[in-house]
């Protein structure tokens, strides 16, 4: 079976996606949880609300602060992270800055959004899942903004098939056997268009492969799209429905 | 998280402990070291030392002592909330407690930080108090209980330990006393409940009623192997009111009760029982287990009316003694 | 100190009005001994050995993970029971994905918890005790959990429980805390041994997760226990409070029990106080429980909780078998 990956997949083929909107029960005001292979993020959204500080009210637009929890269990081994984790600030900061610039901040001045996200499991591409969930737990608070923000990851198979000269395909996304093993990218996409929005790399990796992987991750990103769009139809109607009845 | 940083601000012993010296035997005649339950029937509790007023810098305080366990008590406030508080208004008095044991009070050394048990405990404590302090007449006020356990009635990794026989017994279900820590907290917890309404009413704080500690264990015969009379075991319990640690001879403990009662209102205020016990006849094994636990707590309210009585008494003494030698002055 | 709520002192009384009543009126109209709706899923993780998500309206989300490691002995021939009792690590987590704000994680509990405690302490605390004394007690008749943890000769699991809490309000309640844990307990299956019992080699296992053994057998006694909250108002006693019950309630008992055979009688395996916020009645009046009272309260947790338990076990194996 040549040209399969570790898992069955073929070089272009997505995890299951699996996600749900207003999952939690908790008065927060919108909520999402979405399941990418074995990656499974549950996100919270609370506002626009009052700041819980001073220092994050800015005059003329809403502030979107984000936290990032990592489950002790999320990982093969017991891993407790703490809040200064470097791993959680790092992806706070990615998740809070993509977010920001696509959140129309501009309609809530001195007031705060905040993206809760928790971590359950990790198998690959947590920054994507993580997007993704906050996205829709966005969507599902009716928090407006300018289109879906859509994450996929894409690596560079290792050079088996390059005996002719021409780069392999690049894999879509990885799973975290891939991710640990060949180089990965994370790339995030606004809507239809293909304006990346967010894009991370924490590998090296020959420089006439990145333009390759940067297209397959942003073709990962339409579908990713595709499949949110549905369940956020799905639920919109559903919802619909019970609320005519 | 935080709690397991190493503690930089001290100077720490090594952090695996060093062996305590065991003495294996003594020159006493075994019987005068005979374990001090024997000589206690099984519905009398130790003899309690409880005196209040022995800090001077804080409201109120108390010493308490119960054969090997010693601790004390002070009690702060009530006093304006600090003005950094998260909570800068209060309809009633914020009671906080703190329950600490010192690094030397049992077998094992603790440290400085607190632990979740002594949390525990201090949570335990607060719940026990807090509905009998009149805490409506002390607006906008906190009052702080903190105690200090100086040493506990504890024998140490020694006596707990099960022994493996190679390879196999661990496979197999023996008895061992599971509970026996958490007796432990409970008799020191009784203390505590005991001293500090001590502590309160020596401060001065006005509350509903004294609220005493008491504890109880309930105790079956301890069958060989596995033999389970399930169906007559019932007649064979004992009932032992503030228990000590080692459970008597063949006897093993199936649950403790530790309770904070108000025996002037014949309230409980606070309960925690830990064990087993059936439900057959519904509530009964532990409305049992609950009414030794109070006659428990009834004796030790004795003692503790006789500290508040005395330190009332002192300080009535005291006040008359000083104003008759100012009307001496006056009238010399 | 009691959980604090959003309600104002005319609406805590008109509370303990109605729910002194005879027959009480509860806010959402239920029964006095009528549990609220909750969503149970279990053994939906792939890195843990047992997990469990409990969501209930009102008293927010709780998702355990329990992960299984193989650790040492500490010492070669005998285990200490308080070196044995650290085999199990219980941990709570509060994340106040609510309202509550962030990171709000004070005072986890509502069993007589964290109260008091003063300072900045981590709030779970009290939880975590309460949780792991309950499944220690949860034994007699020399069995323990413990001795299901022992691999073989100076190896033994040593078991993770993280609890993470998604609540609104900083004290959750005490039966969605617990029944997650106790799903999650009855969903966790270990790797089964190998190697031989009596060598002290590190121990090997199979990796076929369809012969794994469970940490609970499902048909025999006892079962992971279940802790259920009550509180009283007046003569009225209230299972599973709400947190506007919780705020006006005189008392309130945390009665953990576990089911002892199969015909569904249970044993109570610890009872402790919780935190109740004493609002809405006169100044003066009860403090707390009499004997009548108690016998009243925990007679109604009995009464309940073997089909409590029943019905949870019967969910978890049902998702069991499904997986």
């Amino acid at each position: 079976m040549e040209g399969l990956r570790n898992d069955g997949r073929r070089w272009n083929e997505l995890r299951r996606i699996h996600c749900q909107l207003s999952t939690s029960s908790t008065n927060a005001d919108g909520s999402s949880y979405i399941e990418q292979g074995f990656t499974k993020v549950l996100c919270n959204v609370t506002g626009p609300a009052e700041p819980s500080n001073r220092q994050r009210v800015k005059q003329d637009s809403a502030t979107v602060s984000c936290e990032v929890y990592f489950a002790a269990f999320s990982g093969t081994d017991r891993i407790k992270r703490g809040r200064n984790d470097k791993k959680v600030q790092e992806l706070q900061t990615a998740i809070q800055k993509t977010f920001s610039s696509i959140i129309l901040t501009h309609l809530f001045a001195r007031s705060e959004i905040t993206i809760s996200i928790h971590i359950l499991s990790q198998d690959g591409g947590t920054l994507a899942a993580c997007i993704n969930a906050a996205t829709l737990a966005l969507i599902d608070a009716g928090i407006p903004m300018t289109d879906y923000v859509c994450a996929c990851t894409a690596g560079q198979s290792t050079s088996i098939f390059d005996n002719e000269g021409a780069s392999p395909d690049p894999w879509l996304d990885v799973n975290y056997l891939e991710e640990s093993d060949i180089p990965s990218l994370t790339v995030a996409t606004v809507g239809d268009s293909e304006k990346i929005v967010a894009l991370s790399m924490e590998n090296k990796v020959r420089i006439e492969a990145l333009e390759a992987m940067i297209a397959v991750g942003i073709s990962g990103c339409a579908r990713v799209r595709g499949i949110m769009d549905k369940e956020v139809r799905r639920y919109g109607k559903e919802k619909l429905e019970a609320e005519g009845e | 998280m935080a709690a397991k940083a190493p503690d930089r601000r001290r100077n720490n012993p090594p952090s695996h402990g060093t062996n305590p010296p065991v003495f294996l035997s003594t020159s006493l005649p075994s019987s005068t070291i005979k374990p001090e339950q024997a000589s206690r029937p099984p519905n009398e509790i130790r003899k309690i030392f409880l005196r209040t007023g022995l800090v001077s810098s804080v409201t109120g305080s108390s010493f308490l002592e119960i054969a090997p366990l010693k601790l004390s008590v002070s009690v702060l406030g009530p006093r304006p909330l600090p003005r950094t508080s998260t909570t800068p208004f209060a309809a009633q008095a914020i009671l906080t407690t703190e329950v600490k044991f010192a690094p030397f009070a049992s077998t094992v050394r603790r440290g400085y930080l607190r632990d979740s048990s002594e949390r525990d405990l201090g949570s335990r404590l607060y719940q026990s108090l807090v509905g009998a302090i009149r805490r409506e007449l002390y607006p906008k006020s906190r009052i702080e209980v903190v105690v200090t356990i100086l040493d506990s009635e504890d024998e140490g990794d020694e006596v707990n330990t099960v022994y493996m026989e190679e390879g196999k017994a661990a496979f197999e279900p023996t008895f061992r006393d599971a509970g026996r820590a958490e007796r432990a907290l409970g008799v020191v917890l009784a203390g505590c409940i005991t001293a500090a309404s001590a502590a309160l009413a020596d401060a001065g704080i006005e509350m509903y009623d004294l609220v005493s500690g008491g504890v109880s264990t309930v105790l079956v015969d301890q069958f060989d192997g596995k033999g389970k009379g399930k169906e007559g075991d019932s007649e064979k319990r004992l009932y032992v009111r503030d228990p000590a640690i080692a459970p008597p001879e063949g006897k093993k403990p199936l649950a403790t009760c530790v309770l904070g009662y108000m025996a002037a209102r014949d309230e409980i205020s606070e309960l925690w029982i830990l064990g087993k016990l059936g439900t057959k006849n519904g509530t009964a094994e532990m409305e049992e287990l609950v009414d030794e636990a109070i006659a428990a707590a009834r004796s030790s309210r004795g003692v503790l009316n006789e500290a508040a009585k005395e330190r009332v008494q002192f300080i009535v003494d005291k006040a008359q003694s000083t104003t008759q030698t100012d009307d001496t002055e006056m009238t010399g | 100190m009691p959980p604090p709520t959003p309600l104002s002192p005319p609406e805590l009384s008109y509370l303990f009005t109605s729910l002194s009543l005879t027959p009480p009126i509860r806010p959402d109209l239920r029964s006095a001994s009528q549990f609220r709706p909750l969503i149970a899923e279990c053994s939906f993780l792939p890195h843990c050995n047992g997990s469990s998500r409990i969501c209930m309206t009102e008293a927010g989300e709780c998702i355990v993970g329990i992960k299984a490691e193989v650790e040492k002995d500490a010492t070669s021939k005998y285990a200490t029971i308080i070196e044995r009792e650290k085999w199990i690590e219980v941990s709570v987590e509060v994340a106040g994905g609510g309202a509550s704000g962030p990171g709000s994680g004070v005072g986890v509990g509502g069993i007589s918890g964290a109260g008091g405690a003063s300072g900045r302490d981590e709030g779970d605390g009290g939880a975590a005790v309460w949780l792991k004394e309950g499944l220690l007690a949860c034994g007699g008749d020399g069995w323990s959990i413990l001795d299901r943890l022992v691999i073989s000769k100076g190896w033994h699991w040593k078991l993770y429980i993280d609890v993470l809490l998604l609540t609104p309000t900083s004290h959750p309640s005490p039966l969605l805390l617990s029944t997650a844990v106790n799903m999650a307990l009855d969903s966790t299956y270990l790797p089964k041994l190998t190697s031989p019992h009596d060598v002290d080699d590190i121990p090997a296992f199979s990796d076929d997760w369809a012969i794994s053994v469970p940490l609970y057998e499902p048909t025999t006694f006892p079962r992971p226990p279940i802790s259920l909250p009550v509180v009283a108002i007046g003569d009225n006693v209230f299972l599973d409070p709400s947190v506007a019950e919780v705020a006006t309630a005189e008392v309130g008992l945390v009665v953990t029990l576990a089911l002892s055979d199969a015909d569904g009688s249970c044993d109570i395996v610890g009872v402790r106080g919780m935190e109740v916020g004493r609002a809405g009645g006169k100044e003066g009046d009860r403090k707390g429980i009499n004997r009548k009272l108690l016998r009243k309260m925990v007679t109604t947790c009995v009464n309940e909780a073997s089909e409590v338990i029943k019905t949870l076990g019967e969910t978890t194996h049902k998702q069991m078998f499904r997986a």
